[in-house]
């Protein structure tokens, strides 16, 4: 096998776990407050991306595609993620927090639903919503080649920008005080509550913060690979849900390891196993389904003993 | 006769070490007290020795058997059977239906039988609602009355109760009690009192552990005190004995005190 | 006139009017009348329920004493459907898809109402039964009649390595195996083109036939002909039935109790002799066998299949059925079932919107009324047990008019 070959799909790999990662990490918050998976979380990624796309419109005529493509890609990103950020304090708020305390099953369905109305909303309302959406190219083409691995320009973007809200969020979590505050609730959401901290803003927060990293995702997809639709939240969405009980569910850390983790295995299931490309997302599902029977907490997570 | 016995028992949580090596043995028809701070194991030892945790090391013999690691429901079919703690019952189902559960293991119809509703279903069914009526009846005529209702609505008391009854109905030989008087007011301890001692006569012979921080309690039924610290056994013996060991008030009061107060 | 004959004439009535509602409903093409209807009957069921509450009770007892007599009758009225319809197919399919669904319900109820076993690929079952049968009948030449049992069988065990993994993990998790599990087979049912057609799908799958009479030819009686939906029609009202009783008699059975044990509290329910593994195994495997059965038939009824037919979105469909009716409760399955298949079919101009009213229907569900429009009652089958020495089965049949009240 040539050398090369699989430094290129380490590459692409990485790409395609940098996008895991930032949907993981929300699925992974959101459990650590709140111990409910968001089914919608994925939706929200697919929110990004079109919310990202309505904001290239806006300088599609300026000409400041070409000539300030950074500032641009800078604004769509932000809109992007604030939007998105805003969707899902709407949620939680309007929707999860009235529910706040039913049986898993409930609130498992109701993010379901949640996740049908949202994709279902921007296939109806979105100009020609049912088909998909070109995303325009943001970088000027192009890309460096290394010893015969191409590296485009967009890709090596994809990563650092993922590495660099990885960094941010270590940041939030550990050195400032809505951090702390989301770890104290996450450890026992009833002693924080007797500490004085106001649950309900900091589970609002943690819903901005996953539902913004998540939309970044979506911004990144569209760019990578110039075509987004209404449907592709969905197996994202469970993608993420994934890499993030792979990792260790509540772990932040493991659900960056986690998505690159199912990153690799697809791409390389896909570019080194015979037909693999066609079975990619069976193999990616059978390691799930595979680690969740024999290792249900996860790489990171101690083993969990239930409280009698 | 020895009906169960624990050799050098010891469970791990990570690094904490739960239960250690402790070394127990109830014969038929005893009656013992298990004491103890909270947090210091007893509840673990009770879900070693019910199934729900399998012990990192050590041995557990049930009539002579080794049961290490066995699953709850095995053990229930031998004849342990338990309460828990903060009360599980299955809330959405109501009083009857509960008790009912517990004779499951001595049902043998399933989906053929419910399906086709043949004489067998029909049988265990009607055997299933009688003995549960029974037992029920048993403790508390009121309790009967409430048969349809749901577990959920039910006091405190009563669930206890319920959970005493869904517990005997199989006729177990080992009843674990985890803090049956959790929560309850003097008054409905000492009828908590009676229905345990009412147990030994519906099966005489039955072994009862029970853990309880009502000393009062203890007292009046336990044939034999064992005190957990720490998750290891720091002294075992009659009440009077335990009760004033320097290590057992030590392990309660603290440094200082010299007494238990009863 | 004695009470009695009183009482089965009066049930007869309601019964009939119900039909015609049913039929009128169905008639009228106007979507602002049949809005109108629809409305109507619910607010006067809502009216009725909130003010006359012993009237209502007084019927549900009428019903409940003459339970024989009301569901035979039910049973003859819905046999007349097909000859109001005779010349336009059109909604006799729609009953056929109903029946399917209700089954379906009916089976994924078993595992998340009785047993408390999410599952979120019920849809797999319904293919894989489907394709069981299109094979079977397409490359091995076999009947209609062998395969349906054989069908029932592969979705068993389907239904048990499904099962394999839900024994190791619960909720959430569970939730994320059954969407790989439907997603798995979705992707197998594409890829597998050999066996199963890809996305091109199964062609020309035969129609089942009794002697040299298929189901494809229209139904001659002598005095009129019907449609050939007809044959699938009086074929799935059979295994409507039957799927009503089977399903009824489980969860009344002690097998129902200790499904529901297990629903309740795991630990608890193993600590008292419950075996987790056949318990749940068999959940799944039984209640994937109502998916199985409805795929075959489907199968046998289109001719034709593709992996399109069975996508995650139906999964959800079913599930939204009976969290729509109610969960565990089978009069709410199967009126949710009804509901859910008949109103899109009414409004199909708004075809756009059909997934977004079955989330809008979830969330609404869920955050106003979470136990269902017809909630599960609860089980006091015991002490009436004592009372009359047997099991009284759930008025199935009056809450199916009470379904179609809303409808």
């Amino acid at each position: 096998m040539d050398f090369s070959v699989v430094i290129q799909q380490l590459i692409n790999a990485l790409t395609l776990g940098s996008m895991y990662s930032l949907v993981a990490v929300g699925f992974t918050l959101f459990f650590g407050v709140i111990d409910l998976i968001n089914f919608a979380h994925g939706e929200i990624y697919m929110l990004g991306a079109f919310v990202g796309l309505i904001t290239v419109g806006f300088f599609a005529g300026t000409g400041m595609l070409a000539s300030h493509f950074i500032l641009v890609l800078f604004i769509v990103l932000i809109v992007a993620m604030v939007v998105s950020g805003l969707a899902g304090a709407i949620i939680e708020r309007a929707i999860i927090r009235p529910m706040r305390g039913a049986s898993d099953l409930m609130m498992l369905l109701l993010t379901l639903g949640v996740s049908i109305i949202i994709r279902e909303g921007v296939m109806i309302f979105y100009p020609n919503g049912a088909n998909p959406q070109a995303f325009p190219d943001l970088f000027p083409g192009g890309s460096v080649n290394l010893m015969g691995i191409v590296l485009k320009y967009e890709q090596m973007f994809v990563i650092g920008f993922a590495l660099l809200m990885v960094l941010l969020l270590h940041v939030l979590v550990n050195k400032t005080k809505y951090g702390r505050y989301m770890l104290a609730i996450s450890q026992d959401r009833e002693a924080a509550m007797m500490m004085g901290i106001d649950i309900n803003k900091i589970i609002t927060f943690t819903f901005i913060v996953g539902s913004a990293l998540g939309a970044a995702g979506g911004v990144m997809n569209g760019m990578y690979y110039n075509i987004i639709k209404f449907n592709m939240g969905f197996l994202i969405g469970i993608k993420g849900f994934s890499a993030a009980v792979v990792g260790g569910l509540g772990n932040i850390y493991g659900a960056i390891v986690g998505g690159f983790l199912l990153g690799f295995l697809e791409m390389f299931a896909a570019a080194f196993i015979p037909g693999g490309s066609q079975y990619q997302d069976v193999i990616g599902f059978a390691i799930v389904i595979l680690f969740l029977v024999f290792k249900p907490s996860g790489i990171f997570n101690e083993k969990v003993y239930e409280k009698v | 006769m020895e009906l169960l016995r624990t050799e050098k028992l010891t469970m791990k949580f990570g690094g904490l070490t739960a239960v250690n090596q402790v070394d127990f043995s109830i014969d038929k028809g005893q009656t013992v007290g298990v004491i103890g701070p909270n947090g210091s194991g007893k509840t673990t030892f009770f879900n070693l020795l019910t199934g729900i945790y399998e012990p990192a090391d050590g041995k557990i013999f049930f009539e002579g058997k080794l049961i290490n690691g066995a699953r709850p429901d095995k053990n229930f079919k031998l004849g342990i059977a338990r309460t828990f703690q903060n009360g599980r019952l299955f809330w959405g189902l109501n009083v009857l239906e509960n008790v009912m559960i517990g004779l499951h293991t001595k049902q043998r119809s399933f989906i053929w039988e419910a399906v086709t509703h043949n004489l067998r279903a029909r049988e265990e069914e009607n055997q299933a609602i009688g003995k549960a009526r029974e037992i029920i009846g048993y403790f508390s005529e009121h309790l009967l009355q409430e048969q349809d209702t749901l577990a959920n609505s039910l006091s405190y008391a009563d669930r206890r109760r319920l959970e005493i009854c869904r517990a005997l109905i199989s006729q177990p030989k080992l009843l674990i009690l985890d803090e049956p008087s959790a929560g309850m007011d003097p008054n409905e301890t000492e009828n908590l009192v009676k229905d345990i001692r009412k147990i030994h006569n519906i099966q005489p012979h039955i072994s009862i552990i029970v853990i309880e921080h009502d000393m009062g309690l203890i007292e009046g039924l336990a044939d034999r005190v064992m005190c957990f610290n720490y998750g290891q056994k720091i002294a075992e013996g009659l009440f009077e004995e335990v009760s004033k060991n320097k290590e057992v008030v030590r392990a309660y009061l603290g440094e200082e005190e010299e007494h238990v107060s009863a | 006139m004695n009470r009695k004959t009183k009482d089965v004439l009066s049930i007869l009535l309601i019964e009939f009017i119900l039909f015609l509602g049913l039929l009128a409903v169905i008639s009228v093409e106007n979507y602002a009348i049949c809005g109108g209807i629809i409305l109507f009957f619910s607010v006067l069921v809502i009216y009725l329920k909130k003010k006359y509450m012993g009237l209502i009770e007084k019927i549900q007892a009428m019903f409940r004493d003459n339970k024989r007599i009301a569901k035979i009758s039910l049973v003859c009225l819905l046999m007349t459907f097909p000859f109001f319809q005779a010349n336009n197919p059109y909604w006799i399919q729609v009953a056929i898809m109903v029946g399917l669904y209700i089954i379906m319900a009916l089976g994924l109820n078993v595992m998340v109402g009785n047993a408390g076993l999410v599952c979120l690929g019920y849809a797999a079952f319904y293919a894989i039964g489907a394709y069981t049968y299109g094979i079977l009948a397409t490359k091995f030449g076999l009947s209609f009649w062998l395969c349906l049992p054989l069908s029932g069988l592969m979705v068993m065990i389907f239904g048990f390595i499904l099962g394999l993994p839900a024994l190791r993990v619960k909720g959430h998790y569970l939730a994320l195996v059954t969407i790989a599990f439907g997603l798995v087979v979705y992707q197998l049912t594409i890829n597998l083109e050999g066996l199963t057609g890809g996305t091109n799908g199964l062609m020309n799958i035969p129609a089942p036939n009794i002697g040299n009479y298929s189901f494809n030819m229209p139904l001659d009686l002598g005095f009129t002909r019907l449609p050939f939906h007809a044959n699938f029609y009086y074929l799935i009202l059979v295994l409507v039935c039957l799927s009503i009783i089977v399903a009824t008699r489980i969860s009344n059975s002690l097998t129902g109790l200790t499904w529901n044990a297990i629903r309740e509290d795991q630990l608890a329910a193993q600590c008292y002799g419950i075996n987790l593994t056949k318990n749940k195994l068999w959940a799944f495997a039984f209640g994937a066998l109502f998916g199985g059965i409805a795929g075959a038939v489907y199968a046998s009824m289109v001719g034709f299949i593709a992996p399109e037919n069975f996508t995650y979105s139906h999964s959800i469909l079913i599930l939204s059925m009976i969290l729509l009716g109610g969960i565990d409760s089978i009069p709410g399955v199967i009126f949710g079932a009804v509901l859910l298949t008949i109103v899109p079919e009414k409004f199909r101009a708004f075809a756009d919107y059909r997934v977004m009213f079955y989330g809008v229907v979830i969330v609404s569900i869920l955050l106003f009324k979470n136990d269902g429009l017809i909630s599960a009652h609860l089980r006091k089958y015991t002490s009436t047990w004592n009372l009359e020495g047997e099991n009284l089965e759930k008025n199935v049949e009056h809450q199916e008019n009470e379904a179609k009240i809303y409808t």
